[in-house]
């Protein structure tokens, strides 16, 4: 090889290269010198023809290799430019910009809630992703918490709006309110109160049966909530004669509650995204299915009529009894892609039990922390190369 | 990570010796540059180079683009130009690169493609052999650019509605393409989010569609 190309660098990263001489076509080498290396922040060893350093300043080096041959008697330097391209840090190629001022539908760029009125403990936090920053756009992702002490429910929701639908903030924002709104009534009003006497039928004969009539209270209360969020997504599109599409968003429910010395836990799923029951060292119940496609990016919302079709509908709801467990978790995709990178790995015990040890160093998960909300957000900024979503969390513990 | 991979078919016959196979190295070099100023294409935008004349050769195997290093193109005096052949290496270099989502692994974005060419493919029968096993591969976008004035725009539009003719095949012309393709590349990174079509930004001046 004629040209002389040394491996690319990266900025304020450690390079080493021990320069083969031979590779390009100088084997006979004799006195040399770089010029150039220490402008950008390198170092050259003769020694061990080892170049070095932590480069600080990015885009093509501009640097000169000054020798002569090892044989022969030449008085005049020989110089060749060396090719040499230091990487920018993209964290400095991910500006920060506002979206418009005039621009529908404002939501905040982060959102986080703490609750802890209840036996557990609800905290969760939601973040721009640092590519819709680098956009001038707004979160797309919203979550919804409430405990409710008069019925002793937790209903917890978290939503994903579409990247390529224009309004998906405002479709996220609607569809979780409308679920705690909506659940908070059902809860109170008695809609779930059936479900103590089914769990005591289902923990005594656990079969079909049993499993279908908790099945359908969950289908009449936690689905009729879901039908709802629909049907306030599609008002407010007809509203400002918009399309329902502009509101795509996925939407993950979560309701909770203690019966007794049991924990029962319904959910409903559609997208994206995970909900799952995590206890240490064990495997996670993972209370549903993701939706995604052959290629990256692609995934189901609600806004799609397929979704209420009964049967596939049906399918979207799970529930679990579990005698006690660490933390319930709700998360958008820009979490589960970021952290658990396939759809097989979130239902690995080895995964989750990293996860909150994660999340441990930043955030105290105990009740008497009334900071946790704002350490989750803080938690949110770990970085992972190609994942650059909004990013939502909502976990009871 | 998720990959983007952006697949280049260069023409590297005879009759594109001189100046404009000196504007294709420096409209690679201009894109690359480019793209690694952005950080969504930074983060995921792989590169592979396939030349092809009388030979075919994947002279940039899939490569990210933080690691990758242009390699040197070289062009024969003469001769033909298979376009075919070239295509029936990237239907294999896609079956074994792209990745699909399973259960055990995240799939890539879906690729693009760009071809650029100042002939007609002299192999026309493994050319049109090969046109539906490249529609059959699942591209985001298949961009074809015709330089110069011997390049037949309707052999190209076999493979793709998106035909870019430039007029000239002179370095001026060749540039544009490139930052087109930087542009192209970039926006397609950004709009798949929800599994939409790639939307390639409006044509820079020199660079007239075939419709």
């Amino acid at each position: 090889m004629d040209r002389i190309v040394f491996p690319n660098a990266k900025e304020k990263e450690a390079y080493t290269y021990i320069v083969e001489w031979g590779k390009f076509a100088l084997s006979n080498i004799g006195e040399h010198y770089f010029e150039g290396l220490e402008a950008i922040g390198l170092t050259y060893d003769p020694a061990t023809n080892a170049v070095q350093g932590v480069p600080t300043k990015p885009g093509d080096a501009d640097i000169t290799l000054c020798y002569k041959p090892s044989e022969g008697d030449m008085e005049q330097l020989i110089t060749k430019t060396i090719h040499l391209f230091v990487n920018f840090d993209p964290r400095s190629l991910w500006t920060e910009h506002e979206p418009p001022a005039d621009a529908p539908y404002y939501k905040p760029h982060t959102e986080v809630k703490l609750d802890d009125s209840g036996a557990k403990t609800i905290v969760a936090a939601s973040k721009r992703g640092r590519s819709h920053a680098k956009e001038a756009k707004f979160r797309d992702d919203d979550f919804e918490a409430a405990y409710r002490a008069d019925t002793g429910w937790y209903v917890i929701t978290v939503a994903d709006g579409a990247g390529s639908a224009r309004f998906s903030r405002e479709g996220s924002r609607i569809a979780t309110n409308t679920v705690i709104e909506h659940l908070s009534l059902a809860a109170t009003s008695g809609d779930l109160n059936e479900l103590e006497a089914q769990i005591t039928q289902f923990q005594a004969t656990p079969d079909d049966i049993t499993r279908k009539a908790i099945g359908d209270t969950l289908y009449n209360t936690v689905g009729k909530a879901v039908f709802q969020a629909y049907k306030n997504i599609e008002k407010e599109a007809g509203d400002k004669q918009n399309v329902v599409k502009d509101y795509a968003t996925t939407l993950l429910v979560s309701v909770c509650r203690q019966y007794g010395d049991k924990w029962f836990i319904g959910a409903f799923w559609v997208g994206d995204g995970g909900v799952g029951i995590y206890k240490k060292g064990e495997a996670p119940k993972i209370l549903g299915e993701t939706d995604s496609g052959e290629y990256s990016g692609q995934t189901r919302f609600l806004t799609m009529r397929e979704i209420f079709e009964p049967t596939s509908f049906y399918k979207r709801i799970r529930f679990e009894l579990v005698d006690d467990f660490d933390a319930l978790v709700l998360m958008t995709d820009g979490i589960t892609d970021a952290w658990f990178h396939t759809d097989a790995n979130l239902f690995k015990a080895e995964k989750w039990d990293e996860l909150f040890q994660e999340i441990g160093k930043e955030v105290t998960l105990t009740k008497d922390n009334k900071e946790a909300h704002h350490q989750l957000l803080q938690w949110l900024d770990f970085w992972v190369k190609g994942e650059y979503d909004d990013r939502t969390i909502a976990i009871l513990f | 990570m998720r990959r983007l991979p952006v697949y280049l078919l260069l023409d590297t016959s005879g009759s594109m010796k001189g100046e404009p196979i000196e504007a294709v190295k420096n409209g690679l070099e201009s894109l690359v540059g480019f793209l690694r100023q952005d950080p969504f294409a930074l983060e995921s935008v792989h590169l592979s180079i396939i030349t092809f004349d009388r030979e075919v050769h994947n002279i940039l195997p899939l490569k990210d683009l933080e690691s990758l290093i242009l390699p040197e193109i070289v062009t024969p005096d003469s001769g033909p130009t298979h376009l075919g052949q070239a295509l029936e290496l990237l239907c294999e270099l896609v079956d074994k690169e792209v990745l699909k989502s399973t259960p055990d692994q995240k799939g890539d974005w879906m690729p693009l493609l760009f071809i650029m060419t100042d002939g007609k493919p002299s192999d026309l029968q493994k050319y049109r052999e090969m046109i539906p096993e490249v529609k059959s591969r699942h591209f985001g976008e298949i961009v074809a650019c015709a330089a110069g004035p011997k390049v037949d725009d309707q052999l190209l539009k076999e493979l793709t509605h998106i035909v870019v003719h430039l007029d000239t095949a002179d370095s001026s012309t060749i540039k544009s393409f490139f930052k087109w393709v930087s542009a192209s590349v970039s926006t397609g990174n950004r709009s798949m989010g929800a599994g939409g079509d790639v939307v390639l930004p409006p044509p820079p001046p020199q660079v007239n569609m075939v419709i």
